[in-house]
């Protein structure tokens, strides 16, 4: 039943502005895929194309095999959540359910049925007849999202659908999501700015940066083998240390030689990406880069450092107040151990991953 | 493959032909018709005279050569202004005191101003005569005991009509705005020390300013372009709309071409009149929304007394034509004057009399309410959500309207559809044309204000949920849209009953309406038969008006 989407070649202009630029995915049946990326990147365009709200001006969108571009959006059997939920103001929670499956001239018994099922799994059942305006915000996503399964769609579309929750539904919201889209199969795209729920939810994420593809791949690849500069930065936090690279070597700061598997031959000035929990602090010691304690900030579980290193860059560490007894405080001189094996090695002028795993 | 693409071809055409598009079209052709052809007709009709060929500037050089054409323009232009200016200085001070005190009776004082704002125009100069007119009740009693109050014909008695006729207008508007400052600003201008007086004049009026201004213009349209006061009350003293009347009358609608030479020029001063404002308002306008409005503020006994009594007086003074009409309906008459007693005599005459024009008033406006229902359901949506460069122009047509006096709107649906292709004249069409054209430039921006409010995203979520655009369109937007478009209905529904200025000139024996029999009651001085009428207008509107605040949820007017 699920289905299959490709995206071929996608483009979307605004006049002259390319709000969507040559964008082609490949999304599985019963996949959760997460488009991830800044504000104003054109995740909610590309959605709207996939929904059929927005026009395509060149490439493909099928599903499964059939080419979709010309087929109007009531027609695609898309179920889509809107980031202000957009619950019939005038209809009861019940109605609100119903109206696709009245749209498919499903009647009588078998209405109900669906209604009150697509309700008991959002857990809105005992609300079925209230007004939308008597519902809090948690109730009404509850509600959008009932309405949206409850046709079976081909696929499932939101966009930012917890965006306009408090932090604590946030989390709670997320994971029943996850859940409830695994025990259905539905083919799902979902759109986030937020990097943390698109890790916690996605089977896989499409970084995207101004109206481009940046990389594909499932959380743990995103964050761990970052494709590009902008990847490394968006996913996490990363810092960035010059350096250069010459036969599988690669030297920051003039002297910090570490041993990296890159692209065959590579030679030349590349950007070395370091997460802050992949460096410690320790001792100062011999061919070890160093710096100053600028800051350190208590946070309970960690504590983050802000370092100043020898050539005025800046850098972050993290590092778990359980696994370690020394304490740094501010104007302390540190030697920095970095975690070689997690290190990203970045083209200096491509701002691309030159990483061979 | 093949199949393929016909499937193709077939979805774009669909795409073509799809509702929104046929509406489209469908609302050009109508503009274009009813809007577009007559007013260019009669533009072009100005340039031509009965006696001579092709192009000519007769009509206009006549206008600006003869005194008694040029002198009704300045006479226009004299009333408009002075009446802005007045009701500005008595609405806005009022305004101010209504919202800001508490006051005694201020139910019963909003409920007069709404009520004198929606009376006929006309039922304003009839009731002043009768009181103060030259046999006027007043005017006798005063006699009686040696007071000579003067004659109220001509510019004075125009004046005082329009003043107490528009200055609810301003009242209601600037209210509006002033419950709507949120009250943190004014506290802000306060705390930085600057209050009383100062403050009202730094921070509270220019925030208000708009809508004064919107107030103002919508005072000078309404005057300039009223026909039934200065005919009635004016006697001698003519104002642009009578002398149109006039023309048109003298040149038996025939070849109207120097009426349409003084519609031009009518038209012209209220367009440079509207643009001059919209200039103003454009480059201060503020948008605001109170979170919290301002709360009344209590009075000491003695000022409260005062400041009610202030309100309370204009208040009443507008709604004394009202009152006079529904007494004078149950006084007996014998012709023009009238006698001792009560009787229903004047409600036996004009039931046996003038069921046509009582049947023919409900039936105009209740049409014309419905069309105005539909154009700016489906109007809107095309301007708001379907925005294009055509919709932008037909937005600037249906808009167009606002500019042209009824009187105007009369003669152009005269020359243009008394021959030609589309014969009108003398139906009952031509009058509901009429009125909604009138009433729909309103109808059209409340319309896309409503819409504005209503999220695009219900609409999607119902497509994607498999319905198709049109019908998605009636089981959402259209049914949030309702309430708001029918409580402005009854608004427009009120003033196409008391309609006169087109009307007279549109209508034949059998399409006469209330309205215009009151006109002609009042000339052959039936002031019984006028004051049944009348009165019948009066409890329509009060009726409407409760119907209005059933469907708007109490939200007052305005
Ligand atoms: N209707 C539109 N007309 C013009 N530009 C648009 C329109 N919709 C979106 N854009 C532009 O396209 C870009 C992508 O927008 P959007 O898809 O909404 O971003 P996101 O959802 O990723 O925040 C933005 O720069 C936005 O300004
Ligand atoms: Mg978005």
């Amino acid at each position: 039943m699920s289905q299959t989407v490709r995206i071929e070649s996608v483009v979307k202009e605004y006049g002259n502005f390319r709000a969507i630029d040559n964008v082609s995915l490949e999304i599985k049946p019963g996949e959760f895929f997460t488009l991830l990326g800044p504000s104003g990147c054109g995740k909610t365009t590309l959605l709207r194309m996939i929904a059929g709200f927005n026009t395509i001006e060149s490439g493909k969108i099928y599903f499964n095999d059939e080419e979709i571009n010309d087929v109007p959006a009531h027609k695609r059997n898309v179920g889509m959540v809107f980031q202000n939920y957009a619950i019939f103001p005038h209809m009861s929670v019940k109605d609100n359910v119903a109206y696709g499956l009245k749209a498919r001239k499903i009647k009588g018994a078998e209405l109900i049925k669906r209604t009150e099922q697509a309700l008991k799994l959002m857990q809105m059942y005992e609300y079925k007849d209230r007004q939308p305006s008597q519902l809090s915000g948690g109730q009404q996503q509850r509600v959008a999202l009932a309405r949206a399964i409850v046709i079976h769609p081909s696929v499932l579309l939101m966009d930012e659908p917890l965006s306009n929750l408090d932090a604590k539904l946030r989390v709670q919201m997320r994971s029943s999501i996850k859940k409830l889209q695994k025990s259905l199969n539905i083919t799902t795209i979902y759109v986030t700015h937020d990097q943390e729920e698109a890790l916690a939810i996605s089977d896989r994420i499409a970084v995207m940066n101004n109206g481009r593809v940046e990389q594909i791949g499932e959380p743990k690849e995103i964050y761990m083998r970052p494709a590009n500069t902008f990847v490394a930065n968006f996913i996490g936090t990363s810092n960035f240390l010059q350096g250069e690279a010459d036969n599988g070597v690669v030297t920051i700061l003039g002297k910090v030689k570490i041993p990296v598997k890159l692209k065959e031959g590579y030679k030349g000035k590349v950007i070395v990406s370091v997460r802050p929990e992949n460096a410690a602090l320790c001792p100062v010691q011999e061919g070890m880069l160093k710096g100053k304690v600028v800051f350190a900030t208590f946070l309970g579980d960690y504590i983050n450092y802000e370092i100043e290193l020898e050539d005025g860059t800046s850098m972050e560490i993290n590092e778990y107040t359980s696994n370690v007894d020394q304490h740094w405080e501010a104007g302390d001189l540190a030697g920095i151990d970095l975690n070689t094996k997690r290190i990203t090695v970045f083209d200096h002028e491509t701002e691309k991953s030159i990483m061979v795993y | 493959m093949n199949n393929m693409g016909g499937k193709k071809i077939f979805r774009k055409l669909q795409n073509y032909f799809s509702f929104w598009n046929v509406a489209l079209l469908l609302f050009l052709v109508l503009s274009a018709v009813f809007i577009i052809y007559p007013f260019g007709k009669m533009f072009l009709q100005s340039f031509t005279t009965a006696k001579e060929e092709g192009f000519t500037l007769a009509n206009y050089t006549t206008f600006f050569q003869k005194k008694y054409y040029y002198t009704a323009l300045i006479n226009s232009l004299k009333i408009c202004i002075v009446v802005t200016v007045i009701t500005t200085a008595l609405g806005v001070p009022l305004a101010y005191i209504g919202t800001r005190y508490n006051l005694y009776f201020k139910r019963v004082i909003n409920i007069m101003i709404v009520l004198s704002m929606l009376s006929p125009p006309f039922i304003g100069a009839y009731s002043w005569i009768t009181l103060l007119g030259r046999s006027g009740v007043i005017t006798k009693f005063l006699a009686s005991i040696g007071i000579d109050i003067g004659s109220i014909y001509g510019f004075k008695g125009i004046i005082l009509v329009f003043v107490l006729k528009l200055f609810p207008l301003v009242y209601l508007y600037v209210s509006g705005a002033l419950s709507s400052i949120d009250s943190s600003l004014e506290e802000a201008s306060e705390s930085l020390g600057v209050s009383g007086i100062k403050r009202l004049m730094k921070v509270t009026f220019p925030v208000i300013m708009p809508t004064i201004l919107s107030a103002a213009l919508m005072v000078f349209m309404t005057a300039l372009a009223d026909f039934g006061t200065p005919r009635l009350i004016g006697e001698g003293y003519n104002v642009l709309p009578v002398i149109i009347y006039k023309e048109f009358l003298n040149e038996v609608a025939t070849n109207p071409s120097f009426a349409s030479a003084l519609s031009v020029i009518i038209t012209i001063i209220s367009a440079l009149v509207l643009l001059l404002q919209k200039a103003i308002v454009d480059r201060k306008s503020y948008n605001m929304s109170a979170l919290r409005p301002p709360a009344p503020v209590e009075l000491p006994v003695g000022k409260k007394i005062l400041a009610t009594a202030a309100v309370f007086i204009v208040a009443f003074l507008s709604i004394v034509p009202q009152i006079t009409v529904v007494v004078m309906s149950f006084l007996k008459t014998r012709g023009p004057l009238f006698v001792r007693g009560f009787s229903l005599e004047s409600y036996r005459n004009i039931i046996s009399k003038l069921s046509t024009n009582i049947r023919n008033t409900f039936t105009f406006s209740i049409l014309a309410i419905a069309l105005i229902i539909i154009i700016g359901l489906l109007g809107s949506y095309l301007i708001v959500r379907r925005k294009s460069k055509i919709t932008t122009f037909l937005d600037i047509l249906l808009m167009f309207p606002y500019v042209i006096p009824g009187s105007v709107i009369g003669i152009c649906l005269i020359v243009a559809f008394n021959t030609g292709p589309l014969v009108l004249t003398g139906t009952m069409w031509i009058i509901v044309i009429s009125y909604s054209i009138r009433k729909l430039p309103y109808t059209m921006r409340s319309s896309v204000g409503i819409l504005y409010q209503i999220d695009h995203s219900v609409e999607e979520a119902s497509i994607s949920l498999g319905v198709p655009p049109m019908k998605t369109f009636f089981k959402t937007t259209a049914i949030l849209m309702l309430p708001g478009l029918l409580s402005g209905a009854v608004l427009s529904f009120v003033a196409n009953i008391n309609e006169l200025s087109s009307t007279i000139i549109l209508y034949t024996g059998k399409t006469s309406t209330i309205s215009v029999a009151i006109f002609n009651a009042v000339n052959n001085d039936a002031f019984g038969n006028a004051a049944a009428l009348a009165t019948i207008l009066t409890f329509s509107t009060v009726i409407s008006l409760v119907i209005f605040n059933k469907i708007s949820g109490g939200k007052s007017v305005v």
